[in-house]
């Protein structure tokens, strides 16, 4: 079997505040297959950014990549770009891995025009012309649907709306056909109606292009209708992985389970209120011993879960646990 | 467009009614008048007796109270005469024109290198933040910002005009020229050019100081946005996004700042002008004040404010060319 696109190994960010040195992300593997999607699920402060952040090496200081690997691999070569040169890492971003961001409203320049900022990025990787690079802004902008392109080309980042703003950065993302795209929660911010548009348009352009997509989201929801394979984290690591069909149709990790209850149901008939995990993610400062979710859990025992951290095990072929009750649990 | 000018040009025309009416009425209540300032202080015995002061103060139209003077000096302004002065005999205009071209020629300088090294300063220190390079820059700025201009003034005559004098570091101590008239004009030049290089130093190094500090503040703000990220994560380089998308965002304030040092650049400096007695618009100021010279006073308030009120529309403009969001309609 071929290397995968994107292969991230024991990754450890840290980041050296004044309660000492707090470890974002710690220990995180995770593999993306070419013109696949990857689901990476958890609450909010889980790491799930500062992952994402450290696959392009954008973690600002006091941010640091500690330990690990990001290998990246495409036809003609395959790099590690936690230790690749800032010069080949430039040709990465933006050229083989786009990237997509929470904030529509405020990540894109309030100065340049749209087209302008399409158009940049195509210069950036590409030798082309101005005027080739505005042709290129103008398809993109015709292939995420937004309308009257020609004329959007001129107009600036404050004329548009959120969700037109969250199409141009998918434009731009996908300007120079990249192997990969990495969506940090893409539709957080938009109206639920547009939501839905930005994942159709996303889920669309995956299947035309053949981009892999690691989509980072703490809605389920999403999750289930864009992805092949989830893998949900907490408090800094992955704790179960599997392909989307087998996480939601046999969670193993009490935290996947809890939080999948902790969804509405709209075909239910009771009337019981939603399901809820008690407690909210700890902050590194304050990652527990032994198995982090194992003061949320109501199936801890001790002494093995306070006391010895779990390792993420297979327990059947491509579905990863880490919790040493799993079978049981969930037998 | 034409619209916002007007609306914009009448709002500075009541504006300078009521600065011009304001400084009149303070003028002409400072005790004693050009008459009596000008000849009691230098010899007793030429003070003008009663009668003649009186004669003197018709003819000058000072016998009647200030706001009748107003009246008169703002009715004549109407009609493009700024009067003559009392004190020089001569036209306020032609005062002014005598005094602005000097005063011009270091404040203009002065300004031309604070911008053209407070950009790459500001940019330097953003790209650098936090090193000891920097660091060390920075307190540099800091303690010249700091320092005031008159020590220093002092400080640059005793070096480069006692310390080094007859070695070829030797500055002049004040004035603008020691040649006469007749030397070849680029003679003169080169003359003016060496006395005018304390004055410049000296008008530079504060707002300098105070402008490369600013630019980087600014920048450093900006570099925290998201749109930041986002240009890194298009594959900028990391002298693109500081030039390209962060300073491009900074010009917001600059301009601002820009917009308000046109009055300065024909006010001139009072503190430099009578230090180096250099024969500027500060020292015409200064001089006019202390003559009691009302025509020559409200004539240079009439100029500031004009040019305080144009700076500002200039900047307000200028903002709508910078950033796309403000739209001057």
């Amino acid at each position: 079997m071929a290397a995968p696109l994107l292969e991230i190994k024991d990754l450890v960010t840290v980041f050296h505040a004044s309660e000492g040195r707090l470890p974002a992300v710690d220990g995180v593997s995770l593999s993306i297959e070419r013109g696949r999607t990857l689901g990476l699920v958890g609450e909010s402060g889980c790491g799930k950014s500062v992952t994402a952040m450290s696959t392009l090496r954008l973690v600002s200081s006091p941010g640091r990549i500690e330990s690990g690997s990001i290998t990246f691999t495409t036809e003609d070569e395959s790099i590690d770009l936690v230790t690749a040169s800032e010069k080949q890492l430039r040709k990465v971003r933006g050229g083989r891995i786009g990237m997509i961001f929470q904030e529509p409203m405020t990540s894109l320049n309030p100065v340049f025009t749209i087209g302008n900022q399409i158009a940049e990025v195509v210069q950036l990787h590409r030798k082309v012309s101005r005027s080739e690079a505005r042709s290129r802004a103008l398809e993109m902008l015709q292939l995420v649907r937004v309308a009257d392109p020609q004329q959007r080309l001129d107009e600036y980042p404050h004329q548009l709306s959120g969700g037109m703003r969250q199409r141009v950065m998918i434009a731009i993302a996908l300007a120079c056909e990249p192997d990969l795209i990495i969506a940090d929660e893409p539709t957080t911010a938009l109206d639920v109606t547009i939501q839905a548009q930005i994942l159709e348009l996303l889920d669309d352009l995956r299947s035309r292009l053949g981009t892999a997509i690691l989509l980072i989201t703490h809605d389920l929801g999403v999750v289930a209708e864009t992805c092949d394979d989830v893998a949900v984290m907490y408090a800094g690591r992955i704790v179960e992985q599997a392909s989307a069909v087998e996480l939601f149709s046999r969670p193993l990790h009490p935290y996947t389970i809890g939080l999948l209850r902790a969804r509405p149901n709209v075909d239910a008939r009771d009337r019981s209120p939603l399901a809820t995990i008690p407690g909210m993610v700890p902050p590194p400062q304050d990652f527990p011993s032994g198995c982090r979710f194992h003061p949320r859990c109501s199936h801890a025992r001790e002494p093995q879960c306070n006391l010895d951290p779990p390792a993420l095990r297979e327990v059947s072929p491509g579905h990863f646990v880490r919790c040493h009750f799993a079978e049981e649990i969930n037998s | 467009m034409v619209a916002y000018l007007l609306r914009r040009v009448l709002l500075g025309l009541v504006t300078l009614v009521v600065i011009t009416l304001m400084v009149y009425g303070l003028a002409r209540s400072m005790p004693g008048n050009p008459l009596t300032v000008q000849l009691g202080e230098s010899d007793p015995s030429r003070k003008l007796n009663p009668e003649d002061q009186q004669r003197m103060l018709e003819i000058y139209g000072l016998d009647k109270p200030w706001p009748v003077g107003y009246a008169q000096w703002i009715s004549k302004v109407i009609q493009g005469d700024l009067g003559r002065s009392i004190t020089r005999k001569q036209p306020v205009t032609q005062l002014i024109g005598e005094r602005i071209g000097p005063t011009v020629l270091i404040s203009g300088t002065a300004l031309f290198l604070t911008w053209f090294l407070a950009i790459p300063l500001g940019l330097y220190a953003s790209a650098r933040g936090g090193r000891i390079d920097e660091r060390f820059t920075g307190l540099v700025l800091y303690a010249l910002y700091s320092f005031p201009t008159f020590v220093a003034a002092l400080f640059l005559q005793i070096i480069f005009a006692v310390w080094l004098r007859d070695t070829r570091w030797e500055l002049p101590l004040f004035g603008m020229s020691d040649l006469s008239s007749d030397a070849p004009f680029f003679a003169r030049c080169a003359d003016v050019a060496w006395h005018a290089i304390l004055p410049i130093t000296c008008q530079t190094y504060v707002v300098l100081a105070y402008n490369s500090r600013f630019i980087k503040a600014n920048l450093e703000e900006v570099v925290r946005q998201d749109f930041i990220r986002t240009a890194r994560a298009k594959g900028a380089g990391p002298w693109r996004v500081l030039v390209h998308h962060a300073f491009r965002n900074t010009l917001i304030p600059l301009v601002t700042l820009l917009g308000l040092s046109l009055p300065a650049l024909v006010g001139g400096s009072v503190i430099i002008e009578q230090i180096f007695t250099w024969p500027g618009m500060g020292r015409l100021f200064f001089e006019s004040i202390r003559e009691r010279d009302y025509p020559t006073i409200m004539g240079l308030t009439l100029m500031f404010s004009v040019l305080t009120l144009a700076g500002q529309l200039l900047a307000d403009l200028l903002y709508s060319i910078v950033d796309p969001r403000v739209n001057v309609e």
